[in-house]
């Protein structure tokens, strides 16, 4: 499998606080790889960094093979990383359409091709009976669900999830484990950041350890769970 | 170059009027560091302040501390009014780009209103408020320059004490440094940010009133002043007091400095740029987003 | 605020408008009525303006005044140093404005909202304190005024009209083309627009040349017409905040909301006229602040939501 993103040695610091503390990282096409970690780890500084909203401090970034360390976050868009927010975003006063519509439109030829793909991502996430309701009216748990349907519409090669299921009910959960599977099987990489580990285990190929702003673990799944280091970072204790 | 005295007279006249825009700025500061409203009333208010003094000593007669001490009470009541009626509903449908809209629209009413009844003529000192002149060490010092410095001086102290060390106070810093944490303490954000706002507001009033003595009291001296009082707030960075104190000083003597070195004419200009260069170059301000 | 949907633009009203419109003057009106008539088109131009920038794009401006002027003193300087005509130098003063509304974007694109609000506040004031300091230039103070009527008022009168013709046919363009909807993205929200794939440094920039074009255009109209003008008529924060008038009232982000906001400025400015100027923008301002509180969407809001029901 090709590497599809690399960061080497990759630093953020805020003030006296190291965010971000030498992250070397790989991300294989095709796998779903879980970022997790206790609280404040840094993992969506992490995120912030590979997506261009923040410009890292020293290290640097690639994205199939191209440096896009210091690369805006529109550009790195248009290379093919796309992004949803923890907190949504929405664009409350326009219709769901619109909003998938204007983000399809920046990979698009026209506002005709824009409207079709985001009709098909509508589609694709059976969200299509919602499609002219107020964005800014629809519960939460739709909202995260156009969250990914705008990052979709990007057609994007990595997608990169911000605490995608944060305040969904178990059954919204279940089905949002649903959408990750089918965006994998449509081909795009998935890079994720959570806490629950009930829908993490599951669903990631791959688990990359944050503490501290420092990687502290990487490995399957089933292979983390029991790593020591980990278990001692989210509960403090020694369990050695 | 200019002779030392006239240097130092420019110097020592820079702090003490700084220390007024330093006033004017914390009302400004704490406002939008508890809120994330940018109050674009906050000049006029201080012209209220100026007319409220104004009117008190030509009605009534006094020198400048009866209506210092109306005034604090006063407008901390216009300020909970404003706050309540306009601002904090507006802030909850529209956001920041309501309350700047609705504090711009109330502000160019204000200012014609006033223009309307009370005409727009400069109105130099009442005699009762010209100030005397002390002089020592070669300088000489205006009285009412003075009494401004140390009134400034005071009130920030105290509202610095009473954020710091009162349960209200630290109520109203922590809503500035994260609402919805402050929420989950039981902190009843709403009226913080009411009281916050009126205290902001009362400063504004009460700067106004320290200001008669100095300057010409005109229905558009509110917009001059709350130039100045953003580029403090950016300059010392927004949501913070010591930045705004002291940022108060350093525009005050800059501008003084400036007329001396430079010209007159464009004595406003001065603090303009520096408003453009520091949201440039260093937005956060001299002290950063600060908590209160 | 739907104005990306490509609506039924009513374009039968508006062309019946239109024919009114270009008709009124074969009934020789008195030069009073025409006078009113050319002062609401010319409002309808600088609301269009400002709401190209904050109704569309979200970004509020309180230093349109600045674009407004320098547009007033490139053409009038141009015509009385150099003898241009001033139907050119309105183009150039257009230009001239976009210019310098290029620059402030650039310097400021990083600022979000309020801080850029009060960046162009500050900007346009140093403008205005240029404008009243460097007198041999400008005419300090004074102003400058040209001595001798330029045209009929009849043709001034189809020249402002050409020009909001031009102004609602471009603003109608924006509104539904792949740029439109940018801007609507990027008034919903910066970050996210970003996340797309928008290039918002570039989108800001490029709104606010577009719109200071058109400030400047209705400057340099201004000063053609009025034949004379200073700093404190054209670039006050006076002037920007009667271009915000002109665009909430109405209904900030639509098309037809700067018409209805100029059809409502230019007879209060008249009916208040003769208490005093300062009447005038007392009324604007309460005006704003209702609108804010009440009705945020404007009259066309209000509309909407009687219809609604």
């Amino acid at each position: 499998m090709d590497i599809l993103l690399e960061t080497r040695n990759l630093n953020k610091r805020f003030g006296g606080i190291k965010a971000v503390s030498k992250m070397d990282l790989i991300l294989r096409q095709g796998e779903i790889l879980g970022l997790i970690g206790p609280n404040g780890a840094g993992k969506t500084t992490f995120f912030n960094l590979i997506s261009g909203f923040l410009r890292p401090d020293s290290g640097s970034i690639y994205f199939q093979g191209e440096e896009i360390t210091r690369m805006k976050a529109h550009e790195i868009c248009r290379k093919g990383i796309a992004r949803t927010f923890q907190l949504v975003k929405p664009f409350g006063k326009m219709t769901v359409l619109k909003n998938i519509q204007v983000s399809a439109l920046s990979k698009s030829q026209s506002l005709k091709q824009a409207e079709s793909i985001a009709l098909e991502t509508l589609d694709f996430l059976n969200l299509l009976q919602f499609k002219e309701k107020i964005a800014g009216e629809m519960p939460v748990g739709y909202l995260k669900l156009l969250e990914v349907a705008k990052a979709l519409a990007t057609q994007p090669k990595l997608l990169l999830l911000d605490e995608p299921i944060a305040g969904l009910n178990p059954s919204e959960v279940t089905r949002f484990v649903e959408v990750v599977r089918k965006i994998q099987n449509r081909g795009v990489t998935i890079f994720l950041v959570e806490h629950v580990m009930r829908f993490i285990m599951p669903i990631c190929d791959r688990l990359v350890v944050m503490h501290y702003g420092e990687k502290i673990a990487e490995g399957p799944p089933a292979q983390i769970s029991k790593d020591p280091t980990v278990i001692q970072a989210y509960l403090g204790v020694s369990y050695a | 170059m200019p002779k030392f005295e006239i240097l130092l007279q420019a110097i020592v006249n820079g702090i003490l009027i700084g220390s007024i825009y330093g006033l004017i700025a914390i009302g400004l500061t704490i406002i939008f560091g508890v809120m994330r409203v940018i109050n674009m009333i906050h000049g006029d208010l201080i012209m209220l302040g100026m007319y409220l003094a104004y009117w008190f000593v030509v009605l009534i007669g006094g020198g400048e501390l009866p209506p210092l001490l109306v005034a604090l009470p006063v407008f901390f009541f216009i300020g909970c009014l404003i706050f309540r009626t306009l601002v904090s509903p507006v802030a909850k449908a529209g956001g920041e780009m309501g309350t700047l809209l609705i504090t711009a629209g109330l502000s160019l009413a204000v200012t014609n209103f006033v223009q309307l009844i009370w005409k727009a003529d400069y109105r130099s000192t009442p005699a009762q408020l010209v100030s005397t002149s002390y002089s020592f060490a070669g300088l000489s010092v205006s009285s009412a320059l003075l009494f401004a410095f140390f009134t400034s001086a005071i009130l920030v102290i105290a509202v610095s004490i009473f954020l710091m060390f009162t349960e209200t106070g630290r109520a109203i810093r922590a809503t500035a440094q994260d609402q919805e944490a402050a929420m989950f303490m039981g902190v009843n954000i709403e009226k913080m940010m009411l009281i916050a706002f009126g205290i902001g507001v009362a400063l504004a009033g009460t700067a106004g009133v320290l200001l008669t003595p100095i300057f010409y009291v005109y229905p558009y001296v509110g917009f001059v002043y709350i130039v100045k009082a953003f580029v403090v707030v950016v300059l010392g960075g927004m949501g913070s007091i010591v930045g705004a104190a002291l940022g108060g000083i350093l525009l005050g003597v800059t501008e003084q400095l400036g007329t001396l070195f430079i010209s007159a004419g464009y004595k406003d200009a001065f603090g303009l740029i520096i408003f453009v260069l520091v949201l440039l170059f260093r937005p956060s301000g001299l002290f950063g987003r600060s908590r209160l | 605020m739907e104005l990306m949907e490509k609506r039924n633009f009513n374009l039968i009203y508006s062309l019946i408008g239109l024919a009114i419109l270009i008709a009124i003057p074969i009934f020789e009106p008195s030069k009073y009525v025409m006078h009113i008539l050319i002062l609401v088109l010319l409002n309808v131009v600088l609301g269009q303006s400002w709401n190209l920038l904050g109704g569309f794009g979200g970004q509020i401006s309180f230093g349109h005044a600045a674009m407004y002027g320098i547009g007033a003193y490139t053409s009038t300087l141009l015509y009385l140093k150099v003898g241009l005509s001033p139907w050119i130098g309105m183009v150039l003063g257009g230009l001239l404005a976009s210019l310098y509304a290029t620059i402030l974007g650039y310097i400021t694109f990083r600022l979000r909202g309020p801080y850029f609000a009060l960046s162009t506040l500050a900007s346009a004031e140093v403008i205005r304190l240029v404008a009243q300091n460097w007198d041999t230039f400008t005419g300090g103070d004074d102003g400058l005024s040209i001595h001798f009527e330029i045209a009929s008022r009849v043709v001034e009168y189809y020249i402002i009209l050409g020009v909001v013709v031009g102004t609602i046919l471009v603003m109608y363009a924006i509104s539904v083309s792949r740029m439109g909807y940018y801007l609507s993205a990027m008034r919903e929200d910066e970050d996210a627009s970003r996340a797309i794939g928008i290039d918002v440094t570039k989108l800001k920039v490029l709104t606010l040349a577009i719109s200071a074009f058109f400030a400047g255009i209705g400057g340099s109209f201004f000063a053609s017409y009025q034949l004379y003008f200073n700093p404190h008529v054209v670039m006050t924060v006076h002037t920007s905040m009667q271009m915000i008038f002109v665009s909430i009232v109405g209904g900030m982000g639509t098309i037809v909301g700067p018409v209805i906001g100029a059809l409502l400025l230019v007879p209060i400015a008249e009916i208040f006229r003769v208490i005093s100027p300062a009447a005038n923008l007392l009324i604007y301002g309460l005006v704003i602040v209702v609108v804010m509180r009440f009705m945020p969407e404007g009259i066309i809001g209000l509309r909407k939501k009687f219809l609604r029901k």
